[in-house]
This record gives structure tokens, sequence and C-alpha cells, in this order.
């Protein structure tokens, strides 16, 4: 049965997932199975349905419309059902995304930051930001010029003893859509699509973290800048970073119904009081993208030598 | 503060480039009051949207990049209407849409808790001229867009989309959807008597849903909101809607420039299109003057 590791966490599936490498577990059990298996196409006496998903306890059900069903569970184990006439391969997607990121919700203790990251200087910056606004694209650009890959669209946080944060490097890939692979030249990394009708594909980062923990160095709140005023780097406040780190909570409905409100809110300030938050506004423009990761080299440069 | 409040939450729904962001400068202005036009950028927050992508993953829990245009259809109906927090008017929500029904027969953009829609329609031959300025195509491929039932509004693939994927319809489809679904009341605005008679059709539109301002206000709404007011603030400031790297977005604001930039050809190709929808709106065969009257389909 393949092995691997994701976001820190030993995982043992019965099916070959996409997007991460094997790993040998060695002596250690795994912290998550996944297994094929019945799925039920309601969880009878949910606590909450919405239009993909179930939950009951903390059991989670998560459908993806005539493709899989994945029953998550107490952030141990999840289990598959392929839709009948569908291809298990297209719904595997879902599992390594999605899916493990309500799993790493259901642990607790982590924050899970809808976020890609890379390592400078044997720390970990990340950038989060809604989707499509360029995350993956900025990971992959800093990539290209020589920094290691820690997590790609999802970014588990822990704190240590001490209350300070690490950020744990996911093990998977890149994904990338076209465009972005030939703007950035990384043709030559580029893998299969994630599922066959898109344009969008597994990129194997020319340098990826170790899965070691990384301190978190500073967190980059990116935003679409669609005119020039809207560009560029600044500190956010306290306040306005409390609302980034919420907003950016990878699917941060589910704070509310897993009933991690206190905690969440603890994770967030003991973050914000040791990591500096800056709000991003990045250029839309295609032609400027080497422009966004200049203007980003040049702060960290700044600021962390600054922060030494 | 917001002077007065609409009796619901109403859909303003439009084809593309037939008058959505002046209404909403319209009706910011509006409600606003004050004597400094609103700030097109800023009051973007105006309005929710429909086919909101961070709500859709927030109630669907999936990554609606993952998903094909179907796969999305069916989660549709579930989805509630994506209203930014802080919003100047949490009553209003600009959708470009094609109404239309998912698999089990349920409304999309939807009827939900809305009490109406304004809906805005603008001469399909000038939306030809607009659309090719706005999205840097051809006037060919605008018209192509105009005229096929196959039309879609995509995500910007790879970089900030914006929205879900959604179909659009030809001109007729859009209109045809919106005017004749049966779930909500219809107010529809022409954008010609916008231009025409502006503050008679804003005060109209704004009677349907509730809002009996006084004249006076309604008159420096429209003045606030004039063209001319628009297109400098785009041009000092930028705007944030803008997608064509070459020409503004609020570009002319006038009706009738098909007549210079269309060929007779290609208003041909259009009219003969949408002649019945055309006519019905007013957009008559006697303004278009074709030799040939054509059969309504």
């Amino acid at each position: 049965m393949p092995t691997y590791v994701i976001s820190g966490l030993a995982v043992k599936s019965e099916v070959a997932l996409p997007s991460v490498g094997e790993t040998d577990l060695d002596a250690r059990s795994p912290d998550v199975v996944i297994r094929r298996g019945a799925v039920p196409n309601h969880l009878m006496g949910a606590d909450h349905v919405q239009p993909a998903w179930q939950l009951k306890g903390k059991d989670i059900l998560l459908l993806v419309p005539n493709l899989i069903r994945i029953l998550i569970r107490d952030g141990r184990e999840m289990v598959i059902a392929t839709e009948c006439g569908s291809d298990e391969a297209e719904g595997l997607v879902f599992v390594v995304s999605n899916a493990f990121g309500i799993l790493l919700q259901q642990r607790g203790g982590i924050m899970v930051l809808h976020a890609s990251a890379v390592v400078v200087n044997g720390q970990a910056l990340a950038f989060c930001g809604p989707s499509g606004v360029g995350k993956s694209t900025l990971a992959a650009a800093l990539c290209h010029l020589g920094h290691a890959l820690a997590s790609d669209d999802m970014c588990a946080v822990v704190l240590d003893a001490y209350g300070r944060p690490f950020l744990q490097p996911d093990g998977r890939s890149l994904e990338l859509w076209e465009n972005s692979l030939q703007r950035l030249a990384l043709q030559n990394h580029q893998g299969r699509p994630l599922r066959r009708h898109l344009t969008k594909y597994y990129v194997t980062p020319p340098a990826r973290a170790a899965s070691e923990l990384l301190p978190l160095a500073a967190l980059y709140v990116l935003r679409a800048a669609k005119i020039s005023s809207q560009e560029g780097i600044r500190p956010l406040g306290l306040i306005e970073a409390m609302q980034a780190i919420r907003a950016n909570t990878y699917r941060s409905l589910l704070i509310k119904h897993l009933g991690q409100e206190s905690a969440h809110f603890s994770c967030a300030t003991q973050i914000l009081s040791t990591t500096p938050v800056f709000g991003f506004g990045v250029s839309q423009d295609w032609g400027r993208l080497q422009q966004n990761v200049e203007l980003l080299c040049d702060h960290w440069r700044v600021f962390g030598e600054a922060s030494r | 503060m917001n002077r007065w409040m609409p009796r619901g939450r109403f859909w303003i729904a439009a084809y593309p480039k037939s008058g959505s962001n002046w209404m909403r400068m319209l009706i910011t202005n509006l409600m606003q009051g004050g004597e400094a036009p609103a700030d097109i950028n800023a009051s973007q927050s105006f309005a929710g949207d429909a086919a909101n992508l961070s709500m859709f993953e927030q109630c669907t829990l999936l990554d609606p990049s993952l998903l094909t245009p179907s796969e999305i259809e069916v989660l549709r109906p579930g989805i509630p209407v994506f209203q930014p927090e802080g919003t100047l008017l949490s009553c209003f929500f600009i959708t470009y849409e094609a109404w239309r029904l998912s698999q089990s027969g349920e409304p999309i953009p939807g009827a939900g808790d809305m009490a109406g829609v304004i809906y805005l329609v603008r001469d399909p031959r000038d939306v030809a001229v607009s659309v090719a300025h706005h999205f840097d195509v051809s006037v060919e491929d605008a018209i192509a867009g105009i005229n096929s039932a196959r039309t879609r509004i995509e995500a910007q693939r790879g970089f900030a989309p914006r929205h879900l994927p959604f179909p659009l319809l030809d001109w007729s489809g859009h209109v045809r959807g919106w005017l004749e679904q049966t779930y909500l009341p219809v107010h529809v605005v022409r954008y010609e008597d916008m231009l025409t008679a502006p503050v008679d059709t804003f005060t109209a539109a704004m009677a349907f849903v509730g809002i009996t301002a006084s004249a006076q206000a309604f008159e420096e709404a429209v003045r606030r909101s004039d063209f001319s007011e628009l297109r400098r603030q785009e041009q000092t400031c930028g705007f944030t809607l803008r997608t064509s790297r070459n020409n503004a977005f609020f570009r002319q604001g006038t009706a009738g420039e098909w007549r210079s930039a269309l060929t007779p050809e290609q208003s041909v190709q259009i009219v003969s299109h949408h002649a019945s929808v055309m006519s019905a709106l007013g957009y008559g065969e006697g303004r278009v003057g074709l030799a040939c009257p054509h059969q309504p389909r």
C-alpha cells in the first residue's frame, strides 16, 4: 500500500495519490488512512447540509457531483467511493487537495491557510489570497529563482511549545495553468493535467523543502491590484491582519461548524504576535509578473535584514 | 449613510455592455447623496455577485477551477448570492448570467429571496461595437458571440478569475431568459432611454424597487453620474473593471454608434438573428433601414 507524508502527516493509502511522491514511513504508524469503501449519499441526521458536503459530528461527507464521494472521518481516515461510470483518477485530485484540507481542519490545532509558501534563508514566506490571485504563480516564479517550494495552495501552520508558528511543508507538487507554465518557462517540469478537461498541470518544483518544520517568517496577503494605486506592499495593522487570517483560512466556514472558533482565534493572535503580515497588491498584468517578483524580493531583502 | 432603501433584494441583470455600471453609479450617487460624485472604484462594493468564486468555495468546500462547467451547474442552485461585507447597498446584485434552469429544474442565478429584476437592455448593434472595444476583439468576433447560443463567459484561467464560468447565450436568448421567466417581476430599462430621458427613466426604475426620492435627488444623482464624470474619473484614477489594454471602459456612452461603426452587412447579421426580440423592444426594422423585413422567429 503506497505511503506518503502530506503536511507532516503520515498517510497510508489504498490508492496511488496524484501530486505527492511516495515516502517510506519506516516504523512510523500512519496518521491518516485512505481507502476505498462504501460511502453513503447522505449522512443520516446530519448537523449541517450544504450543496456539496454534509457534517455530522466530526465526520464530513464531500460530494463531487457525478464523480466521487469522500467521507472524511475525525481527521484520521478518508473513505472514497467513485460514482458509477466515473474515472477514479479524476476524483483523486479532490482527495489530495480539498478533502485533505478539510481533514487537516478536522484534526484541530493546525491553522490551515489558503496560501502557498517558499523557503528563504531557511524560513517560510507564505502568500495567502483568494483563488486565482496568483499564489501558485508567485511561488513558482520564486522557485524559478532558486527557492525551494514549501507548500502550494494550502499551508498547515502549527505552534511550537513556545507559541512560535512553524509551517509544515505539504510535499505536494505545484499546480499551474498552462499560461503560467509558459510564462515561467517551466514546461520541462510539467506533469499530467489535474483532470482530463483541464489545462492546469502538476508541476514538479525545481527544489522542494524537506518535510521538517520551517519557521514562518512572514505572511503576505495577496490582493488583485487592478489599477496602479492598488499595487505595492504595505504592513497590515492588527485588525486588518486578523481579518486577513480569518478570510484566508482554508474553507473558513468550517471553523464554526467544527467548534474551533476559540482555538482559531487563539492561534491567529499567537501567529500575529510573532509574524509580520503584509498586504501585497499584485498587478494582474501578466507582463508585470517579473515586477511583482522583484518587488517581493526587494521587500523581503530589506525587511529580512532589518528583522535580524 | 443611505437615505433610502429598496423594498427588497433586486437583480440588476444585463447583457454585458448594456449600462449596468452606469446604473450602479446612478444608484450609488442617489443613495450616497452629497455634493461630490461617488468614486467609480470605491463604489464597486456596491453590489453582490451571483457567480462569486469565494462564495462557491465556501459553500461547497470544492475548488471550482477543478470542476467542469456541468459539475458547477449542478451545484449552483444551492449557492446563495454573495454579499460582500460593508457594502454601501446590500440590496442590489449585478449579474450578466443568462437566466436558466438547472438539471433539477431550479433557476440559476435564482429567485431565492429576491424581490425582482431591473433588466437593462441596449440595441444589440451598439452592444456589438462596445463588446469589441471592451474585450479587444474584432467586430466580427463580437457579432459571432452575440449571435451564438453557445457563448459563455469563462473565468480568466490562471490569473485572477473573479467569477465562476457561466453561459451568456446569444443576445436574444439572454433577453428572453430574463424577460420570460415567471419567478420574479421585471422592470425593463432601455439604455437609449437612459440617454434621452435619464431622470424619468431612472426615477421609474427606482419606483419599481420602492425608492421614491425627491425629483431633485434624482436630478442630482443623474448629474453626478454623467458620462463625462465617469470618464474623467477613469482617465484620472483608472477603473478596476476595465479589461482592455487599449480602450477605456467608459468610452462614448452614446446610442447609434453602430451606424458608423458597423458595415451594412454586419448590421444585417445582427438584425436577422434578433429581429423578433429587437422589434419587441422597439429596436425596429424601420430604424435599421433594411430593404427586406425579416420574419420574426
